[in-house]
């Protein structure tokens, strides 16, 4: 029985090689729609995960903890009541990388000459001193530790009539629901190319975002954890989950629950590059589909013949597929070597988009960083690949049914 | 027992609403150990009687048996299980399997009624010396003259010891000398294994040579009997 699949292998393989060229085309036309597929993700898993990381990094975390309802209903007084011990907390769980504690509220800034609506956002200026709005500097310096300044974008600057250097008020509500304002002078102005967050937010020291709204020295209304890569996150999300309890109503969220407009925009863009990956592997399906049925048509007389002296129609059907199987191995094997030499090659230096977009593009309020750095996940090259082998292969079943009806007289006449 | 019974058989093709006669009332025995050549004008049903005598086909009327067994109520499968056990088949363009090489397509039957390789390797090597192609096991069809090639396909319709060799024009696509050849290895076979043998053929030489002289005309058996005894009309 081995000898008899021995010699169904054997002949497949052989007449693979028939056609030499035929096959190294469409072995070919695989491999590189495979490995444009994979490089495309890639592309787009670096994207994302860049994307991911500087918005978790400028205003949450891949793990977030809150208030339960502070998502709902924001308002300084859902407060996490002692951010340094959640963070002591999540320090002792695996893949904790560090923790960054957020002040988030609403209110109005105002000059000598207008005024403007703005998010106020509390941050430590050391941790975020690589943030976008902080690398986006434009003039004056970068917020300090402990003073009493505000980080605003240029255009805010221009519109209220201000610069750094200059004064302006922060009219807010305190978490006792009193409106409180305060004076901050302005430490500098940046830009990051997003209107969203150049029109409405400017960053504050924690200290003085903590007098502003009348938080206790230790509290915030947002602690984020960083970790070594996204996919962690919901682990640790349970992890960090079982240690905090509900311990003071507080809840542990992912990054796709607090930035869910990101992640939706990563679902749709994902969705939109499989649809592209999927129009492409359904082409090349083509070529397959061509090749096997004119390897049928072709080898008519032979089937016959093989059928005339005993051999089942299925045996041949099952050589024919261990034949186009063959021929999707190689290109999915070719297509993930070629994919992932692609990704690798552009991993370190990038692919500078700019100069395909004048001016920068930016989701939810966060810059899309035009130098993208693809990243190569086996476990999406394996199963795109699994999936462009299994469609290839089933493709081929249609024309070999052919074999099963073919008549032996008239081929053989 | 008998190799080949066909009686009463009758063959219609249907080609839209006219119906063709192909083959009609047909009576014949070969008996084991026959050397038989069928013979007769183009159309006179010469493929149709051989293609219904390998199961490749069925009748329209009467009965095939092969070796007694009636054909007429086997299934795709049993008629494949047939082929494969009890008839050999030698075809005019020699049809051999182009990826496989001259010992592969002489094993390939005894490989699909799964005799080992070893044993079936032995025997075909074997079969291949003694029809003269030693030392030219390992050559593809390509490789090999159309006589050669022949010789590989009779070798691969007898090795399984089939009831029964049926040879459409077996001698047609070689030269004269070729297919004096080719006759004389049949002749042997057939002296030395007691190989049955039924084929057509429109080779004068090849028909004054065999045992026995079948003559079709219009689907009817015109002649049979001694070469000797006929004169070709």
């Amino acid at each position: 029985m081995m000898a008899d699949v021995g010699m169904v292998f054997l002949v497949a393989w052989r007449s693979i090689w028939r056609a030499r060229t035929r096959s190294l085309i469409t072995v070919g036309a695989m491999a590189f729609g495979l490995a444009f597929s994979i490089f495309m993700m890639a592309f787009s898993d670096g994207m994302y995960a860049k994307l991911i990381h500087d918005a978790v990094s400028q205003q949450a975390g891949h793990v977030v903890v809150e208030q339960k309802d502070y998502e709902n209903a924001p308002d300084p007084a859902l407060m996490v009541p002692d951010a340094d011990a959640v963070l002591r907390m999540a320090s002792r769980i695996p893949g904790f990388v560090e923790g960054q504690v957020f002040i988030l509220g609403q209110g109005v800034v105002q000059s000598s000459r207008e005024s403007a609506g703005v998010g106020v956002v509390g941050i430590d200026p050391v941790a975020q001193a690589l943030s976008t709005p902080a690398r986006g500097r434009v003039e004056g310096k970068y917020l300090e530790p402990g003073a009493q300044e505000v980080f605003m974008s240029a255009s805010m600057a221009r519109r209220l009539g201000v610069a750094s250097g200059k004064r302006v008020v922060l009219a807010v509500n305190d978490a006792s629901g009193e409106l409180v304002q305060m004076l901050f002078r302005i430490a500098g102005t940046f830009t990051t190319g997003s209107e969203e967050i150049d029109g409405a937010v400017v960053y504050v020291p924690l200290g003085a975002a903590r007098s502003l709204f009348g938080l206790a020295p230790h509290a915030a209304t947002r602690v984020g954890m960083i970790l070594e890569n996204a996919e962690m996150a919901p682990a640790f999300r349970d992890a960090l989950s079982r240690e905090t309890g509900s311990r003071e109503g507080l809840a542990v969220y992912l990054w796709n629950e607090v930035l869910p407009d990101l992640a939706r925009y990563i679902r749709f863009d994902r969705g939109s590059a499989l649809v592209t990956c999927g129009i492409l592997i359904f082409i090349v399906l083509f070529t397959l589909f061509n090749t096997i049925l004119m390897a049928i048509l072709e080898r008519e007389r032979e089937f016959a013949l093989l059928m005339a002296i005993g051999t089942r129609p299925a045996r041949l059907m099952a050589q024919v597929l261990i034949e186009s199987a063959s021929l999707s191995l190689l290109g999915c094997l070719a297509g993930m070597a070629l994919g992932y030499g692609a990704s690798v090659a552009f991993s370190g230096s990038g692919i500078d988009m700019s100069s395909l977009y004048s001016s920068s593009v930016s989701v939810s309020g966060f810059t899309i960083d035009m130098l993208v750095y693809p990243r190569f996940r086996l476990s999406v090259a394996g199963w795109m690949s699994f999936w462009a082998f299994l469609f290839a292969t089933g493709v081929a079943l249609l024309p070999t049914l052919r074999i099963g009806r073919m008549s032996l007289t008239e081929r053989l006449r | 027992m008998d190799a080949l019974v066909l009686e009463n058989v009758s063959k219609n093709y249907v080609a839209g609403d006219v119906v063709v006669p192909a083959l009609s009332g047909v009576d014949l025995i070969i008996p084991a150990g026959g050397f038989v050549a069928m013979a007769g004008p183009s159309g006179s049903g010469k493929s149709t009687l051989l293609n219904l005598a390998g199961a490749l086909d069925v009748p329209t009327e009467g009965r095939v048996l092969v070796e007694g067994h009636d054909l007429s109520g086997l299934t795709t499968s049993e008629q494949a299980a047939l082929r494969r056990d009890r008839i050999g088949f030698v075809f005019q363009n020699y049809n051999l399997v182009p990826v496989l090489t001259a010992l592969e397509n002489a094993e390939y039957v005894l490989m699909l009624r799964g005799v080992g390789q070893k044993e079936r390797r032995e025997r075909a090597r074997a079969l291949l010396a003694e029809i003269g192609l030693g030392g030219m096991e390992n050559r593809f069809p390509r490789q090999l003259s159309g006589g050669q090639q022949q010789r590989v396909a009779i070798a691969r319709a007898i090795l399984a010891e089939p009831a029964i060799v049926l040879a459409d024009e077996p001698t047609a696509n070689v030269d004269s000398r070729t297919a004096s050849d080719l006759l004389a290895l049949m002749e042997k076979l057939h002296a030395d294994r007691g190989v049955t043998f039924l084929f057509s053929t429109h080779d004068l030489d090849v028909m004054r040579r065999a045992g026995r002289l079948v003559w079709l005309r219009d689907g009817r058996i015109f002649y049979d009997g001694k070469p000797d005894g006929f004169e070709i009309p």
